[in-house]
């Protein structure tokens, strides 16, 4: 369906102009380059390990720059952008411009470096001094020099914390042994006392081994001079120092600020040369000359061999049809309303180059799944508007692009069957409806008041889908020319199917029969049709019939359509029972409304979550298996990535 | 306060916590292999919060058929009168979702912690982890549908 006719491209050129030819090609976009450095035989040598070394200086750059960008976003007084804030639009030349600054900028790189380097040690030195200046705080009411404290001719004096009871413990034990020692408690925190025991020397041993047995702890406060006061001015004298010098770095950095736009442009110029370096590592290269190959959309090659004409004559470009063994990258393309589900199928696979492209078929279906399973007006609304919202503002690109526009998408769907099924914000609409003179917000029907239609309707709706699944299939097989493959293989369980649902009606029940019944003849006589045995035809011919139970089983998978809906549709009505129980004052009306908001955006995060997963199961599980061969790989063109700004031309 | 009342009350309590209970510990199971990997790479928080908010949903399931046991007891407007039998019929409606939450939710944690390390690994097939993920949902959406109907039919003075 939309899968694009590729070429296959082959590009012999002069190695001096292989940066220019290349970087055509990525602002083309359009040409993915395949690997073929490793074909070098013996008459080519390859010269690509000198373009590794170039990659390796562009990334070690990249890294600094990016350093000394988060370095400057943090700490310089430029503007923060926000939640909305979109990326600046820069053009090529004034790319290039700051490109041949780029000596410059990495001085200013090196600079942040350095302010960086210093900012980290400044840190620890402050986390140092911390930890020492907590050390000391206990000590602060001990009015004796650190220094002096230790032997004297008779006496020792130690430092030490023991646990609170251990410390009245220890003064019971010298109380009552009558021994010469002194405890005295400097201070206690919650559990600890830290405390000054001074003892005569002639009873070291004892006193000793007693703190031992009642688990002392030394202070570790060796070299310190002075009291502990005098201590913790010096280290708050240092602290502050260290604060100053922090104050003026950060300064420094603030007026480095202004660089911050050119290293954003900086940083995404290198970004795209080391692309550009990459792509020359795929190159076969002799060392004057390289051959290029790759893939290229058919209807992109003249816009190529103009750019590339316009860059050098010095080039032999051919394009060939590709071969039957060669692994076709797949590159898709859709109306824009189908778009924005290919993100749905790239989650899953990317078709196979020979196959089709699900998505056209796929997104009405999964359009009117995540519609059903949402099923609240409101809510769909508030999606319609912020996917809209969102993705324009945000100049979202690429899968975030479709993400948003499929959102965007869903919630009209939501919209619709929300209006269809009156549910609006939960039973808000039932509830606002009599007020506005009308007898119910219901346009359609209720799913909550008549569950068995709305499981009716599941059920319908699934079958259309697996439907439709097969049809796809059928539509491969006779593309390829099976003709009979369609009718056996899908048509008859068409027939088996609808025969059988014909018996339910009464007015058809005896066609149906018949019908149903040549249906399962046909099936049981052509299944087997690839075994060579005619009693192995009839078994799998048989046999296949149990796959009605497949069938069965999708189909009722579809049950959760109506799972999900009630899920939003009550949760969102519990919100609003809960909201309507604080009453109708004023001053309980503000909790009401909060109740009402916080509610409503939680039941609606759950559920876009709960839609999203559950509609691409059904895609994946029910519709897919029918028909959808995936495995390609998707086509992956040399092209300009940024990350800080939009390049234009 | 009636026999019926109290068995159709406990209905409502068990669908509620047994089903909370398996998504409670549903969503600890994932969140704690998720911390793991966005230890390593914060960048992958978006993708493994939604496989960690996969398993939440069985919780939220049993509330919503606790809820509707509720409505029809019409709890907020006076309770109505319910025979013992009728009571008996509340409470194994909300069997199906309690039961099959509380285990359908853990399963699915399981396989949801998995894919989290599916896509610390290769992150770009996100799309595949919860798809393994979401299929063990399918029955916990089943026994919700099952509670559903059985609540939603039982016939109330």
């Amino acid at each position: 369906m939309a899968i694009v006719r590729m070429k296959k491209l082959t590009l012999i050129g002069l190695d001096e102009e292989k940066s220019a030819v290349l970087r055509a090609m990525q602002e083309l976009g359009s040409v993915e380059i395949q690997d073929i450095s490793d074909l070098s035989g013996e008459d080519i040598y390859a010269a690509g390990s000198a373009h590794t070394g170039q990659s390796d200086d562009i990334e070690g750059k990249l890294s600094e720059v990016r350093n000394a960008i988060d370095l400057l976003q943090k700490f310089s007084k430029a503007k923060k952008g926000g939640m909305f804030a979109t990326r600046p639009v820069v053009t090529l030349k004034e790319l290039n411009e700051v490109m041949s600054r780029q000596a410059d900028l990495l001085d200013t790189v090196a600079e942040c470096r350095r302010l960086q380097e210093k900012l980290t040690a400044l840190k620890s030195r402050r986390v140092r001094l911390q930890a020492s200046m907590d050390q000391v705080e206990p000590w602060l009411d001990l009015d004796i020099p650190f220094e002096s404290i230790g032997y004297t001719d008779t006496t020792n004096a130690l430092l030490c914390t023991l646990r609170k009871d251990n410390a009245e413990a220890f003064t019971g034990w010298a109380e009552g042994n009558e021994l010469p020692v002194s405890l005295e408690v400097v201070s206690e925190s919650k559990d600890q006392a830290y405390c000054l025991v001074v003892y005569h020397t002639s009873s070291e041993g004892e006193v000793l081994d007693r703190l031992r047995e009642l688990e002392y702890e030394r202070a570790n406060l060796s070299g310190l001079k002075g009291t502990a006061r005098q201590v913790r001015e010096a280290y708050k004298k240092d602290m502050e120092a260290a604060e100053a010098e922090e104050k003026l770095i950060l300064e420094g950095t603030a007026q480095l600020g202004e660089s911050l736009d050119s290293l954003k442009i900086l940083y995404d110029g290198l970004l795209v040369e080391l692309e550009k370096h990459k792509a020359a590592h795929r190159l076969l290269n002799t060392g004057k000359a390289y051959i290029l190959k790759g893939w290229t959309a058919e209807r992109d090659t003249k816009a190529l061999v103009e750019k590339l004409s316009g860059v050098t004559d010095a080039i032999h470009l051919t394009f060939q049809d590709p071969d039957d063994d060669d692994v076709i990258p797949v590159k898709l393309e859709n109306p824009p309303l189908v778009e924005p589900f290919e993100v749905v199928t790239s989650l899953y696979s990317t078709p196979h180059p020979k196959g089709i492209d699900p998505n056209a078929l796929m997104a009405p279906f999964y359009f009117a799944i995540f519609g059903i399973m949402m099923g609240d007006a409101g809510y769909g609304l508030i999606m319609a508007v912020a996917g809209t919202i969102f993705t324009r503002k945000m100049k979202l690109k690429g899968a975030a692009r479709k993400l948003g526009l499929l959102m965007a998408l869903c919630g009209i769907s939501t919209l619709i069957w929300g209006i269809l099924t009156g549910s609006w914000f939960g039973d808000m609409g039932e509830r606002v409806a009599p007020l506005l003179g009308l007898k119910t917000a219901v346009v359609w029907f209720n799913p909550m008041e008549d569950p068995l239609m709305m499981l009716g309707f599941c059920f319908a709706f699934g079958l259309l889908h697996v439907f439709a699944g097969m049809a796809a299939k059928a539509y491969m097989s006779i593309r390829d020319g099976h003709i009979w493959d369609a009718v056996f293989d899908q048509g008859l369980w068409f027939v088996l199917i609808i025969g059988l649902l014909l018996i339910f009606l009464p007015a058809t029940a005896v066609v149906g029969k018949y019908v149903a019944i040549a249906g399962a003849v046909g099936l049981v006589l052509t299944q087997g049709r690839s075994k060579k045995n005619i009693i192995a035809k009839f078994f799998s011919g048989l046999l296949s019939l149990y796959n009605i139970t497949g069938i069965f089983s999708d189909v009722l998978s579809y049950s959760r359509l109506f799972a999900l809906g009630l899920s939003s549709a009550i949760i969102g009505m519990v919100f609003n029972i809960l909201a309507s129980m604080l009453g109708g004052a004023w001053y309980t009306f503000i909790f009401a409304a909060a109740v009402f908001l916080v509610g409503h955006i939680f039941n609606l995060v759950i559920n876009i979550l709960g839609a999203f997963v559950h509609a691409s199961r059904l895609q994946y599980i029910e519709f897919f298996s029918k028909f959808f061969e995936g495995g390609g790989h998707a086509f992956m063109p040399l092209t300009i990535k940024t990350k800080y700004i939009d390049l234009t031309n | 306060m009636e026999l019926g009342q109290i068995l159709a009350l406990i209905g409502v309590a068990l669908s509620v916590f047994v089903a909370g209970i398996g998504s409670a510990r549903g969503v600890a199971i994932v969140g704690q292999a998720g911390a793991g990997v966005v230890s390593e790479d914060p960048d992958k928080f978006s993708q493994v919060l939604v496989l960690q908010a996969l398993p939440g949903t069985q919780g939220i399931y049993g509330f919503l058929i606790g809820f509707i046991i509720l409505i029809r007891l019409n709890v907020f407007g006076g309770m109505v009168s319910v025979s013992p039998q009728t009571g008996w019929l509340f409470l194994i409606g909300s069997l199906p979702i309690a039961i099959v939450g509380l285990i359908s939710a853990i399963l699915q944690a399981k396989v949801a912690a998995a894919g989290v390390g599916l896509i610390a690994k290769r992150p770009e097939e996100v799309g595949k982890a919860i798809t393994f993920a979401v299929i063990v949902e399918t029955y916990a959406v089943l026994a919700l549908l099952a509670s559903f109907l059985i609540v939603y039919f039982i016939p109330v003075a």
